[in-house]
């Protein structure tokens, strides 16, 4: 009898070996859960692509942080066509400076934070995963785990240093020593650290130096076509690109790396955050490295369009496509666009003649991309094969920093003629007719005793700026970074000032 | 070995294995089939609070007597606070599960295994043996982390020896609308009203948004209408009185080595709006077969399926707000008139003439379960069960709005009508394993069973709508001009649970019980770091009544004294809740690939609630038996609550589950009855039971205090409709508080209402802020009263259900008697007789006008609410044996009965509001052949 029971017990005793552990985890097939998702290569990739498809929402760059928010708060747009578009009319109080209107807080603050975040999250877990994943569980290997990881790492830094510019305060302004915004690195944290400007930017610079050293094997080591493929450039954002060293797999995730946050983007974001750190060395060494690297692929060669044309008014060219290095992606770009696009108004470009002022017959970002009558931009409107992105980094970001950098005194590399020499390759390319050079105009005013004052030469490199992104919405960083723009940060959100104590 | 029969009452069926209820020192309430019949020979669960006061039928006030609503029940109090909270579910952002799963549904278990509340809403009254409602930490804690809110175990009739016995059940009902909360005013009365109101003053004397020509006219109209003499009584429109039929056929029979039981059963219970209903019909077979002195082995196989439909005339609010002085008829062409033009604002469209548009709502499903039992008895002492169920399911129900349907108005053509669709199934797998050891040595006697469990259950759902109908002869998917995108819905949920316990009871002489019970659970459901949830209970009890000297005093035959205490726990969240994961973006791919990004935060922590609970029982059987009282003490605290813990935002996330928070139930519970006359041909007995639970909170989440606050958001900018009140949760209060803000009455020299502020000043201004508790619902005693007396054969048995005490928030005062639109609806008549009219007039409602005066929550509406009601009366008459002779007929029963006969209350309210209630009277006939 008792060896019955005996029997008994050890039929019962299964029910609380280890087995049941494994019993006890399910799954779902109408949600992925995140054990299922990062237990393959296709799973990591796919959680890095979604997170590309929410920086391409609305409430990011498929909007408010190009053409929308983003310009409108440089005052780029007519203020008489915004009251009249439907939606857009809560713009104005931009230039009312009407910061802290309620319609603004939900409809655009809040979602944008929230948005961001959401994709900090992404990366965060995403991270998390990454980290100690085996090389061998992905088709390219190490190459492939490292800019997986490093992707993630440098778009939160971007999602962070994009909060910076619209919620935080810059070096100059009063409020930057304020604990004010979080950087969150944990995809758990319940309670996240709040920062000032300086350390919040370090953060966001130790976050790139991570995603730039992760990146620079695969793109500069492996993917060398970057910049140098057919007719010197390979197409960033051609899918099908098949690479030398990876002829029979399929390469189309470790291709098109200009929609992607790839190594280039981020050393042109290392560039741009040391700048706003006011470290103009590390600000011109990084971007020399794109402009060194590329000076005489990028700018010199015949694909940039010298001549405006009619061509030039179809994509690629309209956006410039060869100078992209990082654009977001939405299918709904153009469509989401042409809403405000109407027969009796559009988004015209209110300051186009005061920043272009007597260059306005020569230089093709007015003549080819802006409508001479109702001032309508067209960089958005063309519907074509690159009409879904929506640049967010580009490389002449790189000329404008070099050139800043070497107009401040603080600067090792402070040298203002090569500063003018260097607006000058943005000029050739930009201006179809005869034109001055700056570093002609430089010498030939020194010659005769009255240079250009070096204000006067950042006017003109930040004008440039105005010229080059107009409403793709980046001039809002200089104002941020100089203190020029609206008179406040937006108000963060109610449902973090419970948390940050402000 | 012979198995005992031992009379229901003396043992508590846990379903885990059957205890003696003299050793027992957990709390249990045994119900049979018959005492059920009695107060119901339909309705189940609603006959069960008669006999137990701590279980609740929650009243639903909006549904009525709805044959397709579920009821919602408690025992014992609300521990849980739901994950759709009030404003999720006027806002529709409420999860689906929150919606199908009551926080505080007690756990159904029959024959053995858990079941759903539907399941015992359409069982058979004729196939259950006995109820047994679990209530404590001893007698639920075998269950684990589902046992907080109770148990209630049903046991089904098990196949009888003996030479093949039929039976047939039938009942004939007939079920007609209780109108009695109505006080509508008819057409002559309603021109009154608007007359009153001010409808023929000249614009400047009253305020108003339509111009005096179009009052005068409207008042021309309605005057000739009234003098045509129409007088339309809406509510008998929807309405009808059904008569109901149900069967049940039985044949049992076998040797003792082998006994079989087929039961088939139909019934219908069409409601009293027409053409709602719900039917039911199901077949089982029961096979019990012994193997051998030592196995026996039974199987169960059972089908059941259940068609509903609602009713095509719609919500019966839709006809209680139409004007008395409306016909529905076009008095020329005798068809129904589309729509009514009121005096402003939008037509009205006639309830009528949309019920003759092919509208539907309909649904079907069917269970099929297999249980298959073992059962050994290795020695004397020693019995090993064990038992595996496998049930499958699946549910349909559809939904079709005609193109020609008022909602439909605005839509382009092609994209009229909507036809939705849902689909479901569900599977679950059950295995059990017992092991029950009982053995008497000398005077102590010892039971203890150990066992385990394993359950895995699989749900799916498929939602579609299609819309863009032409015509209603097509009403199927191919017809439609597209599937409606967005409103495509998949989800899937498997969980899983695994379970061991050990449970002991131990007795010495049968005076001094002891009771243990510890319990292991492994739920897919609880986060990672949480996969065992362990459970356990402790219980103790004398039996004075056993004590020598006792037993020599003939007083009592019964005295005893048991207490226990131990730890439940609840799942209240959905099976996925505690883990991240993603969802894949289908739109909009990204040019390197697919994409996937985060849909829940999970939280790897996340565990049960637990509840803590201690129970006293004071028992005691006395004067030959007659009187019998049991008083109970009870007081549970939930603690670790799940609630949604808020998160700044920049961690992506809003909230996440997790557990915080606190809910104590403390309560005392009486039970006496008393055998008036006690004699062989003639019998009296009447009983009463009583129960009284306070529900306070203890402890809040910061979600639920910035909840509090959304729900003031709400009010402010709801500020001009009616608005009732909506739960709050505050430390202190309580699940069941009532809030609003105190007011002060009506201002006699203005007719204004005056509230008191949170400061303590009056104000004319309603604000959200200075709302507070105003009242709750919660009884301060509730429960039955019962009378069964029988003489012969005759056995008459009545039952009433009252609540003393606790109050109500009377929405019909505020949206129909003052908050009433004058000109857009009828109303109650106290808008005609009990309204502020002039200076100095002390009433209760503010001044009538033309603009309606919308009311948000105030203490002016609260009213205290006692309540008596004639829950059911039966009489029942066993045909003589002798009379029988030679017809083949060895038993009969003839049964009369009649529930919801009347009710008194204190409160005068409307009843019954989307779906009004019902008197039913049933006629039943017992034949056993």
């Amino acid at each position: 009898m008792k060896r019955k029971i005996n029997i008994l017990l050890l039929l019962l005793l299964p029910m609380f070996s280890l087995s049941c552990d494994k019993w006890l985890d399910v799954s779902s097939s109408t949600v992925v859960l995140e054990e299922d998702l990062f237990k393959s290569s296709a799973g990591y990739r796919q959680a890095l692509n979604g997170i590309y498809v929410l920086m391409g929402k609305n409430t990011l760059y498929g909007k408010e942080l190009t053409w929308g928010t983003s310009t409108a708060m440089s005052g780029i747009y007519d203020e008489d066509v915004l009251e009249l578009l439907p939606s857009l009319e809560d713009y104005l109080a931009y230039t009312e400076d009407d910061i802290e209107n309620e319609d603004l807080i939900s409809g655009i603050y809040d979602p944008m934070w929230t948005a961001a975040y959401r994709v900090v999250a992404n990366c965060n877990n995403l991270l998390a995963h990454v980290v100690d994943e085996d090389p061998e569980l992905f088709e390219f290997g190490e190459n492939e785990r490292d800019i997986i990881e490093g992707e993630a790492l440098g778009v939160r830094a971007l999602m962070h240093f994009e909060m910076l510019r619209m919620f935080g305060y810059s070096l100059d302004e009063a409020g930057c020593d304020e604990a004010r915004l979080p950087y969150v690195t944990d995809f758990y944290e319940t309670a996240p650290t709040y920062y000032n400007t300086s350390d919040f930017l370090d953060l966001i610079i130790a976050d790139l130096l991570a995603s730039w050293d992760l990146q620079r094997s695969y793109d500069v080591g492996v993917n060398e076509y970057f910049t140098n493929g057919d007719d010197g450039y390979t197409d960033q954002f051609d899918t099908g690109y098949i690479l030398d060293n990876y002829e029979d797999e399929d390469a189309s995730f470790m291709s098109a790396r200009g929609t992607r946050f790839n190594y280039y983007a981020v050393t042109m974001l290392l560039a741009r955050a040391y700048l706003f750190k006011k470290d103009y060395d590390n600000a011109y060494y990084y971007a020399n490295s794109i402009y060194g690297g590329t000076s005489s692929g990028v700018f010199g060669t015949t694909t940039f369009w010298a001549t405006p044309s009619d061509d030039l008014l179809m994509s690629p060219y309209v956006k410039f496509k060869y100078e992209i290095l990082f654009a977001a992606h939405q299918e709904d770009l153009v469509e989401n666009y042409n809403i405000y696009d109407t027969d009796e108004n559009s988004l015209a470009i209110g300051c186009a003649e005061e920043v272009f002022s007597d260059e306005l017959t020569y230089d093709a970002r007015y003549t080819g991309l802006i409508s001479s009558d109702t001032k309508y931009s067209k960089r958005w409107v063309y519907d074509g094969t690159y009409a879904d992105f929506a640049p967010v980094i580009r490389t002449s970001e790189a000329y404008h920093i070099l050139a800043e950098c070497m107009l401040r005194e603080e600067c090792s590399e402070y040298n203002p003629a090569s500063a003018m020499a260097v607006m000058d390759v943005i000029r050739k390319a930009r201006f179809g007719m005869p034109y001055v050079f700056y570093y002609d105009l430089y010498y030939a005013l020194a010659g005769q005793e009255e240079t250009l004052t070096n204000s006067q030469m950042l006017e003109i490199v930040w004008n440039d700026i105005k010229r080059e992104s107009m409403d793709e919405g980046l001039y809002a960083w200089t104002e941020k970074r100089l203190g020029m723009g609206l008179s406040q940060p937006f108000p963060l959100p109610r449902k973090e000032t419970d948390y940050n104590g402000l | 070995m012979k198995e005992d029969e031992v009379a229901v009452e003396d043992v508590v069926v846990t379903g885990y294995g059957n205890i003696k209820r003299e050793s027992f020192t957990g709390q249990a309430t045994v119900v049979t089939q018959e005492e059920l019949l009695r107060v119901s020979p339909t309705n189940i669960l609603a006959a069960l609070q008669v006999f137990d006061p701590s279980i609740q039928i929650v009243e639903n006030n909006e549904m009525g007597s709805d044959p397709n609503t579920l009821p919602q029940m408690q025992v014992r109090g609300q521990s849980s606070i739901s994950g759709a909270t009030e404003l999720d579910v006027i806002n529709g952002t409420a999860s689906e599960y929150d919606l199908a799963n009551d926080p505080n549904c007690p756990l159904f278990i029959l024959d053995g295994y858990e079941t759903t509340l539907q399941t015992i809403y359409d069982m058979d009254p004729m196939l259950i043996k006995s109820v047994t409602i679990l209530k404590d930490a001893a007698s639920t804690a075998v269950y684990g982390s589902r046992a907080s809110n109770g148990v209630i175990v049903f046991e089904s009739v098990p196949p009888k020896a003996g030479k093949i016995d039929i039976s047939y059940n039938f009942t004939g009902s007939v079920t007609a609308p209780d109108l009695s909360s109505y006080n509508l005013m008819n057409a002559q009365q309603k021109l009154d009203a608007e007359v009153a109101a001010g409808l023929i003053m000249p614009t400047g004397q009253v305020t108003t948004y339509t111009s005096f020509d179009n009052r005068i006219a409207h008042y021309r109209d309605v005057v000739s209408a009234v003098s045509q003499g129409i007088d339309t009584y809406w509510l008998s429109y929807p309405l009808t009185t059904e008569i109901n039929h149900k069967h049940s056929l039985g044949f049992t029979g076998g040797s003792e080595g082998f006994r079989f039981s087929l039961n088939v059963n139909y019934g219908n219970n069409n409601g009293v709006m027409k053409d709602s209903f719900r039917e039911t019909m199901g077949v089982s077979l029961n096979l019990n077969y012994k193997m051998s002195e030592k196995l026996r082995v039974s199987n169960n196989i059972s089908y059941s399926k259940t068609n509903n439909s609602n009713s095509s005339y719609g919500s019966f609010s839709d006809y209680t707000s139409l004007q008395p002085y409306w016909y529905p008829y076009d008095l020329t062409t005798g068809e129904f008139i589309e729509s009514f033009s009121q005096v402003s604002g939008a037509d009205i469209a006639n309830p009528l003439y949309v019920q003759t548009l092919d509208n539907y709502s309909i649904g079907d499903y069917f269970t099929i379960t297999n249980n298959f039992n073992l059962d050994y008895y290795i020695n004397k002492y020693l019995r090993l069960t064990g038992s595996l169920a496998v049930s499958y399911g699946k549910t349909n129900s559809e939904t079709y709005v005609d193109p020609d349907d008022p909602s439909m108005d605005n839509y382009d053509m092609n994209e009229k009508g909507r036809l939705s669709i849902s689909d479901g199934t569900t599977t679950s797998m059950n295995g059990n394993v017992v092991l029950q050891y009982n053995r008497n040595i000398g005077k102590n006697n010892i039971n203890l069973r150990l066992g385990g469990n394993m359950r895995e259950s699989t749900t799916e759902t498929t939602g579609f709508v299609y819309r863009g109908f032409s015509n209603s002869l097509l009403i199927k998917p191919m017809y439609a001009a597209e599937l409606y995108g967005d409103n495509v819905t998949m989800s899937d949920s498997v969980s899983r649970l695994v379970g061991a316990f050990l449970s002991g009871n131990y007795s010495y002489d049968n005076i001094y019980l002891f009771d243990i019970s510890a319990r292991l659970d492994g739920s897919s459901s609880f986060g990672s770091n949480n996969k065992y949830a362990p459970f356990w209970s402790l219980g103790a009890g004398i039996n004075f009544h056993n004590y020598d000297f006792m037993k020599s005093v003939d007083l009592f035959s019964s005295l005893r004294l048991t207490a226990n205490y131990g730890q439940t726990g609840q799942v209240n969240f959905s099976p996925y809740m505690a883990y991240t994961s993603y969802q894949i973006q289908t739109s909009g791919w990204h040019t390197t690939g697919l994409g996937a990004e985060l849909y829940s935060r999970g939280n790897s922590d996340l565990a049960w609630e637990k509840t803590n609970s201690l129970s006293v029982a004071f028992d005691a059987t006395m004067l030959n038996s007659r009187l019998n009282v049991g008083l109970s003490y009870y007081n549970n605290t939930t603690i670790e609550l799940v609630t949604d813990a808020t998160l700044p935002l920049s961690t992506g996330f809003t909230s996440y589950k997790e557990n915080v928070g606190k809910v104590e139930n403390i309560g005392t519970e009486f039970r006496v009855s008393y055998a008036v006359i006690k004699k062989k041909d003639m019998g009296l007995n009447v009983g009463v039971t009583g129960s009284r639970n306070k529900n306070t909170i203890l402890e809040i989440s910061e979600s639920q205090k910035a909840y509090n606050d959304s729900v003031n958001e709400y009010f402010e900018e709801n500020s001009s409709v009616n608005t009732t009140p909506l739960l709050k949760y505050t430390e202190g209060g309580s699940l069941t508080s009532i809030y609003g803000v105190q007011s002060l009455g009506i201002s006699p020299s203005t007719g204004e209402e005056l509230f008191l502020s949170i400061d303590g000043s009056a104000t004319t201004t309603w604000n959200s802020t200075d709302q507070t508790i105003i009242g709750n619902t919660q009884a301060k005693l509730r429960g039955s009263m019962t009378l069964n007396f029988y003489y012969k054969n005759f056995t008459l048995f009545t039952s009433f259900m009252y609540k003393l005490g606790g109050q109500v928030y009377n929405s019909t005062l505020a949206s129909i008697v003052e908050g009433v639109n004058i000109l857009s609806t009828n109303a109650d008549l106290r808008v005609l007789t009990d309204r502020w009219k002039n200076t100095n007039d002390y009433v209760a409602y503010r001044a009538l006008g033309l603009v309606s005066l919308y009311n948000s929550p105030t203490s002016r509406f609260i009213q205290d609410e006692s309540y008596l009601k004639f829950n059911s009366v039966s009489l029942s008459y066993t045909l003589n044996k002798e009379w029988l002779n030679g017809s083949g007929i060895s038993n009969c029963r003839l049964t009369a009965n009649m529930s919801d006969v009347f009710t008194l209350s204190t409160v005068k309210q409307e009843r019954g509001t989307s779906y009004p209630f019902a008197r039913t009277f049933n006629l039943s006939a017992n034949i056993t052949f």
